[in-house]
């Protein structure tokens, strides 16, 4: 019974083009994408970096010294000093670490919760789930910025007020979107084939459908992560984020704000940083969503 | 009765518990906040019984229920209380406040509109060409910049080195309007980059669709000239879910309005709302955030009937 039903059900979406080697499939796959080959190595190379942070031959970030202050970028200083002579590409090379981490652990926290709701939402009887959605929505209808930033400033400033603040903005439309997904899901032939072996409604929730809508939300996901990076910084940069002189992009930029008129190198070099890393994550996201399915191509 | 008016009536109705779970939802929210609103505002020195006087009159001192429901009464007659920091009635600044903020966000709502429509009209009727190509790297790349470090950036190209515009600062419109219209166009346009991008991107995804569709075959095969089919056939039908788009992302340019607003000191509601988070103005923060969240969800209504009457297909019958 149960090898049947799982031979009734493809285990992923993907569509995999012939059974090849791995090595011969990832080859084909990089000369069809170059977009999504640039994004991961975009990626790659920002963990990397965060990684790497303290055993990289860089100045302290957080050292002072200020017969240095506002150098501009030379070769001492690739991306010159700030305000207070710290070197910037130290602090930018440390700060890589926060925002990654901020990033993954606001979609693991906002998520988990969000891809239960949502698949809940979809195969809970229609009273109920029309119920989760409505107050889904109630939260939703705040605009996203103004919400993190009213449950940031609740919590207090720092990290860890960041993540709750962004979770709550981004789990409604985590689970909204698996909703979507799920939804999908249900109308293909494979659950139907399921439910007429006999499967009962838990488990064809936990064992088909859940399965089934987890490789196209962990790519939505990567996405919403290049979101969480950029409102990061725009809470780091209204004062809401981890206090100096611990470098993050975000108080990068809060403190570069003052000084930019003779030391605009404070101010480029951070946000760049956030760019392109954003940049790398929307195309690695864009690249592999089309890849997998052709309909939610943009 | 009129099955479009009979429409708009169910939807008003439906909007009543929509409304009083936003107004719960952002009671809630400022009263998870820790911390004595009557403390802050005293100071750390102040004699206890200072401060017990003070959550009396502030009322904070009465259960959470009451205070809920006194404050929503209150709402309700249109007045959102008193501002702890400067003791302004809430309604009277956000009345001055206004203007401004809604003059950058219709100034960025045009620019997303005048540059991102066409540009992803283009896009689609030139698919696969290098306008398109860059077209479709540009939305990438706009959609990857924080706002605010755009406006930054403006800020040091225009302002600083090029000198073309003011750095900061505001005039009312109301005053002199072209005068206003100078100190907002950097804040409009930072702040305009993502939906610009996003509605680039619908335009292209929704023409493409739409060019697929029978219709279109129909027009080209009669013979009619491939600019009419793509601007009277194509656009036409493609433009009616953008107003969707457009409805559902108008939360991006309010909530960062706030951002951009900060970054080039405008005093809009956004400066207001950054302003009372570092004061801990517990009831501005709590009038503007459902102020904000009502007007974003009586625009999307708004939108929803709007596309209804567009799509004869949507039209209760």
């Amino acid at each position: 019974m149960s090898t049947a039903v799982r031979e009734a059900s493809p285990l992923t979406v993907v569509v995999t083009p012939g059974a090849r080697s791995p090595w011969v499939r990832a080859q084909r796959w990089l000369r069809q994408n170059p977009l999504s080959v640039a994004g991961s190595a975009i990626v790659l190379l920002l963990v990397v970096t965060a990684a790497a942070a303290p055993f990289l031959p860089l100045e302290n970030p957080v050292r002072m010294n200020i017969s240095k202050r506002f150098s501009p970028p030379s070769a001492t200083n690739w991306f010159g000093t700030d305000h207070l002579g710290r070197d910037v590409l130290s602090r930018v090379v440390h700060g890589a670490g926060f925002s990654l981490t901020i990033g993954a652990l606001t979609i693991l926290l906002a998520g988990v919760p969000g891809v239960l709701i949502g698949i809940l939402g979809a195969s809970a009887p229609d009273r109920p789930a029309a119920l989760i959605m409505r107050a889904l929505d109630v939260l939703m209808s705040f605009p996203s910025l103004l919400l993190a930033v009213a449950v940031a400033a609740a919590l207090g400033t720092g990290g860890r007020s960041i993540v709750i603040a962004l979770s709550v903005v981004y789990f409604p439309r985590i689970a909204r979107m698996t909703r979507g997904i799920a939804l999908s899901v249900l109308t293909q032939e494979y659950v139907v084939a399921t439910r007429a072996l006999g499967a009962s409604g838990w488990r064809l929730t936990a064992r088909t459908v859940l399965p089934n809508c987890l490789s196209v939300v962990i790519v939505q996901c990567s996405l919403y992560f290049a979101e969480v990076l950029l409102a990061e910084a725009a809470l780091s940069f209204l004062g809401l984020g981890e206090a100096p002189p611990r470098p993050t992009w975000g108080n990068m930029l809060y403190e570069a704000q003052k000084n930019m008129r003779n030391a605009p190198w404070i101010a480029i070099f951070p946000g760049s940083a956030i760019a392109i890393s954003v940049f790398g994550l929307n195309l690695f996201g864009d690249a592999v969503r089309d890849a997998m399915d052709p309909r939610l191509r943009t | 009765m009129n099955p479009l008016l009979k429409l708009i009536l169910t939807r008003l109705i439906a909007l009543v518990p929509m409304l009083l779970a936003l107004s719960m939802a952002s009671f809630a929210l400022v009263h998870v906040i820790p911390g004595d609103p009557a403390l802050v505002m005293l100071g750390g020195e102040s004699s206890k019984e200072a401060v017990e006087e003070l959550r009396a009159q502030l009322g904070l001192d009465k259960p959470l229920p009451l205070r809920y429901w006194e404050w929503l009464t209150q709402v309700a007659r249109g007045d959102l209380g008193q501002s702890l920091y400067n003791k302004t009635r809430i309604s009277e600044e956000l009345l001055w406040r206004m203007p401004t903020t809604l003059a950058l966000v219709a100034l960025a709502l045009t620019l997303s509109v005048a540059i991102g429509i066409p540009a992803g009209l283009l896009s689609a009727a030139l698919r696969n060409s290098w306008l398109d190509h860059a077209a479709r790297l540009l939305t990438l790349v706009s959609l990857s910049l924080p706002s605010f470090w755009l406006g930054l950036m403006l800020i040091i190209l225009f302002s600083l080195k090029l000198d073309l515009l003011p750095i900061v600062g505001y005039q009312p419109i109301t005053t002199d309007f072209w005068g206003g219209i100078r100190f907002l166009i950097l804040p409009s346009a930072a702040l305009s980059a993502h939906l610009t991008a996003l509605l680039t991107r619908f335009t292209r995804s929704s023409m493409l669709e739409v060019l697929g569709q029978d219709y279109v075959r129909t027009a080209r095969a009669k013979g009619l000239r491939s600019r009419v089919v793509l601007m009277r056939h194509a656009l036409k039908n493609a433009l009616i879910p953008i107003v969707t788009v457009i409805g559902i992302h108008l939360g991006i340019l309010l909530g960062g309005s706030a951002v951009i607003e900060t970054v080039f000191v405008l005093p809009g509601v956004g400066q207001l709302v950054v302003r009372s988070l570092y004061n801990r103005d517990l009831p501005v923060i709590q009038g503007l955030i459902l102020y904000v969240a009502v007007i974003y969800v009586l625009v999307n209504l708004l939108v929803d009937i709007l596309y209804t009457h567009l799509d004869p297909r949507l039209r209760p019958s």
